[in-house]
């Protein structure tokens, strides 16, 4: 006889598959019948599935929050829209895309382990792709379109800034649309730009100091110079270092001045000066208060 | 088939090949316990697909390779895992030699056994089924799903690691034959 089976034999003489393990093995076919699958992780597994289903709906498809409305004002040049969407662009970032293929990943492996009968695992990853997604859920912003005024008081709503704000003034420029607020000392400018939808938060400003900022739109050669209360300003003077541009203030109020500009310049040669009622000049706005959009 | 033959069936097969799983499941799993459930489960995995059986050497093969591969199972499962480490911290609690176990290592088939129990389970695979189930090459590599020369290098392999084992013990053992 060969020498391990001889010394295994030996060694485990003791090792007898008894009459007892006999019947326990029927025992064991007979019960066979009746329990087939562990009934356990199979329910936890179909109630955490209907959560993520449910999660899964409604992060995807209810994008509105609050109904939206649009319509077409400027020979469908500048539609417009209000309202509060979902903003997936965030989904693009590097860690979003990898919580996506991870869930991805994780669902293949749980359909796998669902196959093999792996219910414990299958759970673990139905677990793990719900913390993953309702984490990027987390993270999707949304994107806030406004049409008017009072909407634009609306969204103050969800940027850091004291409630029962005063709307000092709101202008469109083509593309852009500003409104400018404040609240005692402080004071706030949102910007709204076009995404081909409508007019939809961008930018938020926030000033403390009794001067704003003043706002170079590049692209469209403008610049919004906003002006606080009782400015006593009577004329407000550009020097772009290529043009100077005179503007007349009409009003004490606080207030956006547009004024175009001719070219794109580089607002290190900017200066805005305020004329006051007596001829007095200062410098309102100089290079490190020009915030370049 | 009918229940009764099953039955009557399955008795014969376990009367035949019970002892020898019940100890090659407890070469890997060193628990009688557990090898007896392990061996009772390649049983109840053989019933339910008896039918598909009908030569002696095709129930052999099938039945040695459901029960290593619950062993291997059992190995990577958490529960193995628990009480390794709850030996481990045993071990570690009470460092006082084992009588009994120096009494059985001054025996040649105790080494031999110790050296086949100490083996990598890829290894353990091979010399189990080669030597002490007794299948030929090529059943060994159907049982375990492997080209067959990597079933001899195994052999080999196992076969030199029982002789090292051995050797670092005092004996000599491990010709490849």
């Amino acid at each position: 006889m060969d020498q391990i089976r001889n010394a295994i034999n030996e060694m485990y003489k003791e090792g007898k598959f008894s009459h007892e393990n006999h019947v326990i093995t029927f025992q064991k076919i007979n019960q066979k019948t009746k329990k087939q699958t562990p009934i356990v992780p199979v329910i936890l597994t179909v109630v955490v599935s209907a959560c993520l289903i449910i999660g899964l709906k409604m992060m995807l498809f209810q994008h509105d929050i609050q109904s939206t409305t649009s319509t077409v004002i400027d020979s469908n040049f500048y539609p417009e829209k209000s309202g509060r969407v979902k903003d997936y662009s965030n989904l693009t970032r590097p860690w979003m895309v990898a919580g996506l293929v991870s869930s991805l990943f994780l669902f293949i492996f749980a359909i796998v382990a669902f196959l093999k009968n792996w219910f414990w695992r299958v759970l673990l990853c139905i677990v793990i792709i719900i913390a993953i997604l309702g984490n990027m859920s987390e993270r999707i912003g949304y994107r806030v379109y406004v049409q008017n005024e009072a909407e634009i008081q609306n969204v103050i709503k969800w940027i850091p800034f004291p409630d029962d704000v005063k709307m000092n003034d709101t202008m469109t420029i083509r593309q852009y649309r500003i409104g400018y607020f404040s609240k005692d000392s402080f004071r706030g400018i949102l910007i709204f730009k076009h995404d081909g939808k409508g007019y939809v938060m961008d930018q938020f400003i926030q000033s403390k100091l009794d001067t704003m900022n003043a706002i170079y739109l590049k692209d469209i050669h403008h610049i919004v110079i906003p002006l606080v209360e009782n400015h006593n300003i009577e004329k407000l003077i550009i020097d772009t270092g290529a043009e100077r541009i005179e503007k007349a203030v009409d009003s004490n109020d606080a207030q956006l001045i547009a004024v175009p500009l001719k070219s794109e310049i580089a607002t290190s040669q900017m200066l805005i000066h305020a004329m006051d009622h007596e001829g007095k000049t200062s410098i309102l706005y100089n290079e490190s208060r020009i915030f370049t959009y | 088939m009918l229940k009764e033959q099953k039955d009557a069936h399955l008795s014969s097969v376990m009367t035949m090949y019970g002892d020898y799983l019940l100890r090659v499941c407890y070469t890997y799993v060193q628990d009688w316990t557990v090898a007896e459930d392990l061996v009772q489960d390649t049983f109840v995995k053989y019933y339910e697909k008896m039918e598909q059986f009908r030569e002696e050497a095709s129930v052999k093969t099938y039945l040695y390779r459901i029960a290593i591969n619950k062993c291997h199972s059992y190995l990577s499962s958490w529960r193995y895992k628990k009480i390794q480490v709850i030996d481990y911290w045993s071990k570690l609690k009470s460092l006082s030699d084992n009588p009994e176990e120096e009494v059985l290592m001054g025996e040649t088939d105790a080494l031999i056994v110790a050296a086949i129990e100490k083996l990598p389970t890829k290894y353990k695979d091979v010399l189990l089924l080669f030597h002490f189930a007794e299948f030929s090459l090529k059943d060994v590599a159907e049982v375990l799903k492997l080209p067959t020369n990597t079933v001899k290098t195994r052999l080999r392999r196992a076969r030199q690691m029982v002789g090292i084992t051995l050797l670092e013990e005092g004996f000599e053992y491990g010709s490849d034959s």
